[in-house]
């Protein structure tokens, strides 16, 4: 397999996430533990189901903050406000649009996601998850 | 291996802020107490639907009796039937399968109980729906972490 990690294997058409490879969420490196201690990674505990099986509740994260002039891209698992106010959500990238993206929860039949609330603006996705806590 | 522990150390010492992977459920709220309620009006009309048999039937207020028991024991049942489907397709979710790996086949054969309660007048088999329902509670308050006794109304 030729594919990386999350960080840097990037799907290029949505069929590629049904792949088990692109939806890995590797394990903590040694590497993202130091960047996390000199905080550039944020980290987060997952709460309820819409990730499963990939992120399961209960599970930690770290999260690379994205840059202002840069975009989340399709497959990244990102953190966003949601747009409904209140709390920030976990979910998958489905589709990226000129100042928009719409994102879901893998785990279809337990999510509220775009399908329900439209798509986001790219300014409310906080980050781009890169491994998990543990 | 020193990673394990000191992560779990970071964890409680400095939790993390939260992330939703949520969906909008619109209330909830579900207990297996009102399959119970359901499945034991099914116990006790097939109860008395058997007692009245015994005592005769020929009567008109016998038969009137009769009739309203009957009636009465197929709706009971196929309330505890959509109340049992309600929680299996809406509470449960995989991660309870992945913990209770006989939870398709429980809900399946108590499903099934509800359907043989009605349409036959079989005290053994209202009893084993009481089972399978008691069984059910067990696992519904183990997935909420909660220890909550099995009570019945009769």
């Amino acid at each position: 397999m030729g594919h990386g990690g999350l960080t840097r294997h990037v799907p290029d058409k949505v069929d590629e996430l049904t792949d088990p490879v692109a939806q890995v969420v590797p394990s903590l490196s040694l590497a993202e533990f130091l960047l996390w201690v000199a905080r550039r990674r944020k980290r987060f505990k997952v709460i309820g189901d819409s990730m499963y099986p990939v992120l399961k509740a209960g599970e930690e994260l770290l999260l690379r903050p994205l840059s202002r002039t840069e975009s989340a891209r399709v497959g990244d698992i990102v953190v966003l406000n949601d747009p409904r106010g209140g709390r920030q959500l976990v979910k998958r990238v489905v589709r990226v649009e000129a100042d928009e993206i719409w994102v879901e929860g893998d785990n279809r039949l337990d999510s509220t996601d775009s399908r329900t609330f439209g798509a986001v603006p790219r300014a409310s996705v906080v980050g781009r998850v890169t491994c998990r806590f543990g | 291996m020193l990673k394990e522990p000191m992560l779990s150390w970071v964890k409680s010492t400095f939790p993390a802020d939260e992330v939703h992977a949520h969906c909008d459920g619109p209330c909830g709220i579900y207990d297996p107490s009102s399959a119970r309620i359901a499945a034991e009006a099914v116990l006790s009309m097939t109860k008395k639907i058997v007692a009245l048999y015994e005592d005769g039937t020929n009567s008109l207020a016998a038969q009137n009796t009769l009739s309203r028991f009957i009636a009465i024991k197929e709706e009971e049942a196929q309330k505890a039937k959509d109340e049992l489907l309600i929680l299996w397709t809406d509470y449960f979710k995989p991660p309870h399968v992945e913990k209770y790996p006989n939870l398709h086949d429980t809900f399946w054969k108590a499903a099934k109980l509800c359907s043989a309660c009605k349409v036959e007048v079989s005290v053994e088999h209202a009893e084993e729906l009481m089972d399978a329902i008691k069984n059910i509670h067990g696992i519904f308050w183990a997935t909420k972490n909660r220890d909550v006794a099995w009570v019945t109304a009769g």
